[in-house]
């Protein structure tokens, strides 16, 4: 992927719109957040950890900004992949458990009974 | 039923499974052993990234556990209180061998521009594919970019998006603040992100 420096807000083929609506965000809109501090948000907003104004925010910033909008999608189905692909991992792991493991771990104890004696 | 004879059955209960190995009972303890080690080994597996090293974690894990047995509150199961342990365990080892020091992998994170406004448009399809195979392909896909993140991003992710750790009790077993965690984890998903869109945008065919 290349970043082209000049008309970036033209990539997407809305730059005109997109241009007004930023500029709206900036200066129009009371209390409307940048990309940048809608990023930075995120992990508290999806903990459901943010007051009622930083959430609206930003979910006001999700409604008005297409690449934040696809962005949190994004972000948010890849957290979710990533728990489903490591748990089919497990189940594939739990049908082989080493049983030279299982020994080790049942000798260590033995021997470490052995080894500590009785303190009283 | 004899007095000191206690019955598989028995041991599937899970307070009594408690009182047995508080007791010291070896089958009990056998039981535990046999029931929890997969899930203990995968556990650590994700995080150390070593067979060996993951065998050590479990075993360690184990022992140190039932030599606090006593301690153990019915608050959780075994399992999950053991589970706890051998990440611990695993995240010891990292600290140790200095593996969770943050790397920069910058070009896996958003790009701003000089006002703050997002760079990349992404392209995220509506649903999961419909054939279970290609879900299946996808997973194997994720999993081996997970496995591309430094390891102290990867911790961080396991911790919270697998283990379901709170942002609190991930940031004590990593050593750092909690306002470090948070942006840990969120460049470990971001970083995620970037490493498994070319599955989403079709320019890797799952
Ligand atoms: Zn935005």
């Amino acid at each position: 992927m290349s970043h082209t420096g000049s008309g970036g807000d033209g990539m997407d083929g809305r730059g005109g719109l997109w241009k007004r609506i930023r500029h709206w965000m900036s200066w129009g809109l009371h209390g409307a957040m940048t990309c940048e501090e809608f990023d930075r948000g995120l992990v508290d907003y999806l903990d459901g950890n943010l007051g009622p104004v930083a959430k609206r925010q930003i979910e006001l910033h999700t409604v008005l900004c297409p690449h934040c909008h696809r962005y949190l999608r994004a972000y948010d189905r890849a957290r979710r992949v990533a728990g489903e692909a490591l748990r089919e991992a497990d189940e594939e792991a739990l049908k082989t458990v080493p049983e030279d493991l299982v020994q080790a771990i049942l000798a260590a104890r033995r021997n470490g009974h052995e080894a500590a004696g009785d303190p009283g | 039923m004899e007095r000191s004879e206690t019955g598989q059955q028995d041991l599937d209960d899970e307070a009594v499974l408690v009182e047995r190995l508080k007791a010291g009972d070896e089958r009990a303890y056998e039981l535990v052993v046999r029931r929890e080690t997969g899930r203990l080994l995968a556990a650590a597996r994700r995080l150390v990234r070593d067979e060996a090293t993951a065998h050590d974690c479990v075993q360690e894990a184990f022992l140190s556990a039932f030599r606090a047995i006593d301690s153990f509150e019915p608050r959780s199961s075994v399992g999950a209180w053991l589970n706890r342990i051998t990440i611990n365990a695993a995240l010891m080892r990292l600290r140790k061998e200095r593996r969770l020091a943050e790397t920069p992998i910058d070009d896996l994170l958003p790009v701003f521009d000089a006002d703050g406004w997002r760079r990349d448009l992404v392209d995220v399809p509506d649903d999961d594919p419909e054939s279970e195979l290609e879900r299946r392909r996808i997973r194997e896909f994720v999993r081996a970019k997970i496995d591309m993140l430094p390891d102290g991003y990867r911790t961080a992710l396991i911790l919270r998006d697998l283990e379901g750790w709170s942002t609190r009790e991930a940031a004590e077993a990593l050593g750092i603040a909690e306002g470090a965690m948070k942006v840990r984890l969120h460049r470990a998903r971001a970083a995620l992100k970037s490493l498994i869109e070319p599955i989403w945008t079709g320019e890797v065919s799952a």
